[in-house]
């Protein structure tokens, strides 16, 4: 096998649990990145491209799904890159009928300038920034527990009962302020009284361990927007 | 749905959405912080899996339609080929009893299908297949009918049934006698007769039945024979010179001379040629040509003309001219130069 073949899948497989070697992985390829998504556009990609960013997104999957038997990775990215592009440009093909409010045009004056403005532009800032702090406070508390956003995207449930098991784990917590003080304090789950107390599979609560302790965390105090967002779940959710 | 932007990176951003669900997504120049609604995903599925179950999803598709076009086939062909798909029977062996039951057979005897007309005759037919099975042999399917309509009442003891077989069957007899043996067990009174129509299906179509004797199949077999006349009478009437012709050598009997090529003995009179529409419809009895052709064979009675004769005579018209002529006269070639000396 060609060295340099070798070297690439090594890195690849360490993006695989690495996500810092992710990142290296996709700045060391740039170069391909826009040379495939110039392929696409027939012209070179800016920064401020939707589509090239897609392509980096599509060669982060390729780098989460490859594997040996695929083939050589920077063909197998190529091709993912590509098919993400096209889809990319379907899905907008259909919104090209939709007219831009941003759209300049000589006889008329932009559309967004014709209606109302009924944002609070610098209340929404404000928002941005207290849940900005909000994230930065979870993410820290989250390292003291071991976890990070990557390894709760990863956790999380896929399948719809999966999901509906831990809403009703992390539920009742909610409604029993000494399980979470126990968390907090013990920086454990305390998967035996979730599930005996939520009535659910003691091992689906444990193979999502880490997702529950993001959850579990903003069910805790000084989390309010983050808590708002998933207001749905914490009251019970639709099916709990 | 709403997605809260967690964290992001060069490649991917996470996102957190309103069911606390966290997924990677696309990151298209975000903020942390920041709410989107539609995010690309990440599709993180095992696609070697996922082509599994699609080659799998896939096969059973095809085997579903392969599965309804059979389907369909069989019952299209059941449905609409049911008389073309079954051969027609060889013979048909009718089983006269209770009610007329027909046993059609193939070519070697045996036996393929048994149908009625009437309903009692089906009802029969049902009952004997529930009791009896079905069987190829036509002697014994014979029997078993006979012996079905027996048990369930049709027929009793001592009754007599008629069995219809086909007269050119060449193995009438030996099933004749097959039959009487087996039925004789029955109690019952087989009355085997042959049955001319062996083939029902085959029959060539019947002609329709001749009320007239003069029908128009006789009157064109006689329509030959008709064409003569014409070539007589004007070879005796127009052409007197060939070999008539000698009448024209003797000046003073020139007038006499239509007279001698019609047969004398039938009484035409020459002057009066048969024209050849008359000949083409040599019904009408009145006609005088008709006559000639009464020496031909005598193909249509003709009741009311007995005097009419037939065409065919026609060729024989010039010979009792030139018989009773020729010995009296010179040859052709003389007459003219005769005719110009005078």
């Amino acid at each position: 096998m060609d060295p340099d073949t070798h070297q690439i899948i090594t890195q690849v497989y360490q993006a695989k649990k690495d996500n810092a070697a992710a990142d290296e992985l996709i700045v060391a390829y740039m170069p391909f990145i826009k040379a495939e998504t110039a392929k696409f556009l027939n012209r070179p990609p800016e920064q401020s491209d939707d589509e090239l960013s897609i392509a980096m997104f599509a060669f982060y999957e390729a780098i989460r799904t490859y594997s040996r038997l695929r083939g050589a990775f920077l063909k197998f990215a190529a091709m993912k890159i590509k098919n993400r592009l096209i889809d990319h440009y379907r899905k907008e093909k259909r919104n090209r009928i939709t007219v831009s409010l941003d759209e300049e045009s000589e006889d008329r004056p932009n559309l967004i300038d014709t209606i109302k403005d009924e944002h609070d532009s610098f209340g929404e800032n404000e928002i941005r920034e207290a849940t900005q702090q909000e994230i930065a406070e979870l993410s820290a508390q989250m390292t003291d527990f071991g976890v990070s956003m990557q390894d709760i995207a990863d956790n999380s449930p896929k399948q719809r009962r999966t999901l509906e098991c831990c809403q009703r784990a992390v539920y009742y917590a909610r409604h029993n302020p000494e399980i979470l003080e126990d968390f907090l304090r013990t920086k454990r789950v305390p998967i035996a009284k979730l599930a005996e107390g939520a009535e659910v599979e003691r091992k689906t609560l444990e193979r999502h361990r880490r997702y529950l302790v993001a959850v579990l965390l903003i069910c805790t105090n000084g989390y309010e927007i983050l808590r708002g967002h998933i207001m749905q779940v914490l009251k019970g959710g639709g099916d709990v | 749905m709403k997605y809260l932007v967690m964290e992001c990176h060069n490649g991917y951003a996470v996102l957190m959405d309103e069911e606390s669900h966290f997924v990677n997504a696309a990151n298209l120049h975000y903020e942390v912080g920041q709410t989107v609604t539609e995010p690309i995903l990440l599709d993180t599925e095992d696609k070697s899996k996922t082509g599994g179950r699609r080659i799998i999803m896939r096969a059973v598709k095809v085997a579903a339609t392969a599965a309804c076009l059979t389907v369909v086939t069989v019952a299209g062909f059941s449905f609409f080929g049911k008389d073309k798909a079954q051969p027609a029977p060889h013979s048909v062996v009718f089983v006269s009893a209770a009610a007329e039951i027909e046993m059609e057979l193939d070519d070697t005897g045996s036996v393929v299908r048994l149908k009625s007309r009437s309903e009692r005759g089906n009802e029969i037919i049902d009952k004997y297949i529930e009791s009896h099975g079905t069987t190829s042999d036509k002697t014994d399917t014979a029997n078993a009918l006979l012996e079905t309509q027996l048990e369930n009442g049709y027929i009793s003891t001592g009754d007599t049934v008629d069995v219809l077989v086909p007269a050119d069957d060449e193995s009438y007899k030996e099933y004749k006698s097959e039959l009487e043996d087996k039925a004789s067990k029955l109690d019952i009174n087989v009355n085997i007769k042959k049955k001319d129509n062996s083939h029902p299906h085959h029959e060539p179509p019947t002609p329709p039945a001749v009320t007239d004797k003069n029908g128009p199949a006789r009157e064109t077999a006689t329509a030959p024979t008709a064409p003569a006349p014409p070539v007589t009478a004007p070879v005796t009437a127009v052409k007197p010179d060939e070999k008539v012709t000698a009448p024209a050598a003797e000046q003073p009997t020139a007038p006499e001379v239509p007279t001698p090529p019609v047969t004398p003995d039938e009484g035409i009179r020459p002057t009066e040629p048969v024209g050849h529409e008359q000949h083409e419809h040599p019904t009408p009895p009145n006609t005088e040509g008709r006559g000639i052709a009464g020496h031909g064979p005598a193909a249509l009675p003709a009741p009311e003309a007995p005097v009419a004769p037939e065409a065919p005579a026609a060729p024989e018209a010039p010979l009792p001219h030139e018989e009773t002529e020729a010995p009296a006269e010179p040859s052709a070639d003389e007459l003219p130069q005769d005719a110009a000396e005078q």
